[in-house]
């Protein structure tokens, strides 16, 4: 264990030092006046920006200074873990990314929760019960469910939950009614796949010699289920989750949009139409060790399920 | 089991549609209102004088300026009684007596010298860069408890209007990082960042006990979503509502729209200094052949904006009433670009000049929903009278800024407010004078220089508006942008919400008069 977890911060090391660099030389050399940016973004359009203010921000934020430079000032303050000041909204970057990653955690994780609560029992059916009814409206769900937008399915849910039958509040952030339809709009597509991934593994699974021998030694075929099939058909749904966890994030810059919630998606895409280069870095900086430590949790559960892989 | 199951989906459609009804169910209590908006603060404690906080804490009537605008756009002092020009660099002005602060405190000249000192000091936390070389302030003396003066390093005979910027909203010195204390009709109560501000009743407000007596700025950046919100009767107000759908609800029992032209305006900057657009005759026909009409009814539904000639609404005491805007004209649009040289020699119906096709590149930003569909009308416009066009959505800012300077762009849709602080010298001066850092079109205008140059120092507001009238009637007639429309506030609105008022300069929201039946 020790092993992995000194491989895994290695490997994070070098992560976040790719991450960053590229990110900021790709900002840096991006068309455009990263001042005039700044400026309209900070004041609220271009039509409040003169040119005196844009050669002061370029001065003050030391944007005159060469790629490098820049970059190095900003490695040397991490080191220190200091994200710095958002330029736009001169706020510390590391209260702006806390306060709206939280928020868009909690709405993941109710995404993935009732996502996994809505696919084992359907995949599990649909795997055990091949050709059933069962089998084919899960198949169903899983096809609509990966073939509906997000922003069109947060919509509609709106419209019937809170617009026709004023169930649910239409947007906002507060109590659990305003996450309700986020999280199942956000996890929709979660749902559909994992389905699937977790029938075809179910399916696969019993096809395995091993599960004749275990029959053979007269073992139930609930603990047969219970212990043995579903145990080895977790792998690919512990492996979808993780890779998802990042497609969810993404997914939630347009359930955000929908839905008026205050997460980190809005930050983002407003991050870098800002040329908010401190922001930018401290998102990325910050994305990429939630994938590694999700990455490494992924590894933790693997081991767990999988003997061989321990070993190995 | 089957039917069970189709038993279970028919009664959700049934329930889905019969549910429906005109009844709304408010969250707000008798007293109270719920209003939503796109835009709010980033942090829990907005200090008016950063970036864009001024402009929230305005709108929900916590903090007051010295000037403001009325709702015909005329320059009216409020938290200040009168003033004085004694010089061309000094203003003297004498304050309101009685007005309190959300503390309690009285407000009085040191009160107000503080407040704005802290924006403009450079070593100060809350510097505004923007406001300083705004006011551009030598120093602030006070003269007594209710007198100040005020020196200015230049003549600038716009100060007082730019004391209306949002951004120079006075608080207590007794403000801190944890509460901000400003005179208005409202004390912020509490912010929820991007998600709402809740403001209550400031009992002793100077111009009496305000109506309402807590409401709720929920915010909710996309148009839809505050279309639902208002559609599902969770709110009471939806601020800058959809056009499209506003018909709809006016035909709604008991709720309406309210419309308004602001200070914004969508318009064309033009490439005049190279390519095609640089022959006037080519820049008129381009002007006779939008059909302006045509844009505002299916872009705006008809309500969302209002033709105009000048680049300055008709509802800012500035604009130049002397001016008609350009009407739809096809054929005189031929005529020019007939006379221009315009030909189509390989009858593909595109024109030709000089023996190049006439194709105008044209790019707008992404940000703003209703210039994609607007530029698209354009470029249909267009082709009918053989100009073709080559459309580009970007992001907004300098990508469609620095295209436009190296020439490769001959038409910039953009939508700006003109009159931030409802004096037009800070939109003419930064567009369209020649060192202008917006002049992406390379306009030059000696004539329209020196206008600009003395606008600025004419402190006769007569005199002033001859002055602006006749830039006004330069950039008609030069055309270095195209005025298109000026954009309307649209907000939907439940019957009984009452004395709510759109202003022109989207600076004001919240008023002691807003209430409910």
């Amino acid at each position: 264990m020790l092993n992995l977890i000194l491989k895994r911060i290695a490997a994070a090391f070098f992560v976040f030092i790719g991450a960053t660099f590229f990110t900021y030389g790709m900002m840096m050399f991006a068309p455009g006046d990263a001042a005039l940016e700044i400026a309209i973004a900070r004041y609220g359009g271009h039509d409040r920006v003169d040119g005196a203010t844009i050669e002061w921000i370029k001065k003050k934020e030391g944007l005159d200074k060469p790629f490098l430079y820049q970059y190095c000032h900003w490695l040397k303050r991490v080191v220190v873990l200091d994200l710095g000041i958002s330029l736009v909204r001169e706020e510390p970057v590391w209260q702006l990314i806390y306060t709206r990653f939280a928020r868009t955690f909690e709405l993941a994780l109710s995404a993935i929760v009732i996502a996994l609560l809505i696919a084992v029992p359907i995949g599990i059916l649909g795997g055990v019960k091949q050709g059933s009814w069962m089998d084919s409206m899960g198949v169903t769900i899983a096809v609509i469910g990966v073939s509906m937008p997000n922003y069109w399915l947060g919509l509609v849910l709106i419209i019937l939950f809170s617009v026709k039958l004023k169930l649910l509040p239409v947007f906002g952030y507060g109590d659990w009614r305003h996450m309700v339809m986020p999280a199942i709009t956000l996890g929709t597509a979660l749902t559909a796949y994992t389905t699937r991934i977790l029938r075809s593994a179910i399916i696969e699974t019993l096809q395995s010699d091993y599960l004749i021998a275990l029959r053979a030694r007269g073992i139930s075929n609930r603990l047969v289920l219970g212990k043995h099939i579903l145990k080895n058909a977790l792998i690919p749904v512990v492996t979808v989750v993780g890779l998802e966890f990042g497609m969810i994030l993404e997914g939630a810059v347009i359930t955000e949009t929908v839905f008026a919630w205050p997460g980190i998606g809005d930050l983002m895409v407003t991050a870098v139409s800002d040329r908010d280069y401190p922001l930018i870095q401290g998102l990325v900086l910050f994305t990429a060790m939630v994938f590694v430590l999700i990455n490494f949790l992924v590894d933790v559960v693997y081991r767990y399920l999988d003997p061989r892989i321990r070993l190995s | 089991m089957k039917q069970k199951l189709i038993f279970y989906v028919l009664l959700l459609i049934f329930l889905s549609t019969t549910t429906y009804t005109d009844s709304v169910c408010f969250a707000s209590e008798p007293d109270e209102l719920i209003i939503a908006k796109p835009f709010g603060p980033s942090v829990e404690v907005p200090d008016p004088a950063k970036g864009y906080n001024g402009w929230y804490m305005n709108e929900a009537g916590v903090t007051e300026t010295l000037f403001v605008l009325d709702f015909d756009m005329n320059l009216k002092p409020w938290l200040a009684e009168s003033f004085k020009n004694i010089s061309p660099l000094i203003w003297e002005i004498k304050l309101k007596q009685g007005v309190r602060f959300h503390d309690n405190t009285l407000m009085d000249a040191s009160a107000v010298k503080w407040s704005v000192n802290r924006i403009i000091d450079e070593k100060s936390k809350v510097f505004n860069k923007r406001i300083q070389g705004l006011l551009n302030i030598k120093t602030i003396a006070v003269k007594n408890d209710y007198t100040l003066t005020f020196e200015t390093h230049k003549p600038n005979a716009a100060f007082l209007y730019d004391l209306t910027s949002p951004g120079t909203g006075i608080i207590s010195p007794m403000s801190n990082e944890r509460k901000i204390y400003g005179t208005g009709p409202f004390i912020l109560e509490k912010v929820v960042p991007k998600v709402k501000m809740i403001v209550r009743r400031f009992d002793n407000y100077w111009m009496g006990k305000p109506k309402l007596a807590r409401v709720y700025l929920n915010i909710a950046r996309n148009p839809t979503t505050r279309m639902l919100a208002f559609e599902g009767g969770q709110v009471d107000v939806a601020v800058n509502f959809p056009e499209n759908d506003a018909k709809r609800i006016n035909l709604r029992k008991g709720a309406k729209i309210v419309h308004k032209p602001t200070n914004r305006l969508c318009f064309f900057f033009v490439r005049i200094a190279d390519g095609p657009l640089a022959d006037i005759r080519v820049r008129m026909a381009v002007n006779y052949a939008i059909d302006r009409k045509q844009i505002v009814d299916a872009v705006l539904a008809g309500i969302g904006g209002e033709v105009s000639a000048s680049v300055f609404p008709k509802i800012l005491p500035w604009n130049n009433r002397n001016l008609q805007p350009y009407l739809y004209n096809p054929d005189k649009a031929s005529e020019l670009l007939t006379e221009a040289g315009a030909k189509d020699n390989n009858g593909d119906g595109i024109l030709e000049i000089n023996g190049r096709p006439l194709l105008l590149n044209i790019w707008t930003y992404e940000e703003r929903a209703s210039l994609k569909p607007v530029l698209e009308l354009v470029q249909m416009q267009l082709q009918k009278i053989g100009i073709a066009t080559k459309l580009k959505v970007t992001r907004k800012g300098s990508p469609i800024n620095y295209a436009m300077k190296k020439g490769e762009v001959h038409l910039g849709l953009q939508m700006w407010n003109v009159a931030l602080q409802g004096d037009p010298d800070y939109f003419i001066s930064n567009i369209f004078t020649s060192n202008a850092v917006a002049n992406f079109m390379g306009y030059r205008n000696q004539e329209l220089d020196a206008l600009a140059k003395k606008g600025k120092i004419t402190f006769d507001q007569k005199k002033r508006k001859e002055i602006y009238d006749r830039i006004q009637e330069i950039i008609f007639n030069e055309l270095p942008v195209i005025v298109l429309f000026h954009k309307s506030m649209v907000s939907a609105l439940y019957n009984h919400v009452e004395n709510y008022e759109i202003h022109p300069s989207e600076k004001y929201l919240l008023t002691s008069r807003l209430c409910r039946k």
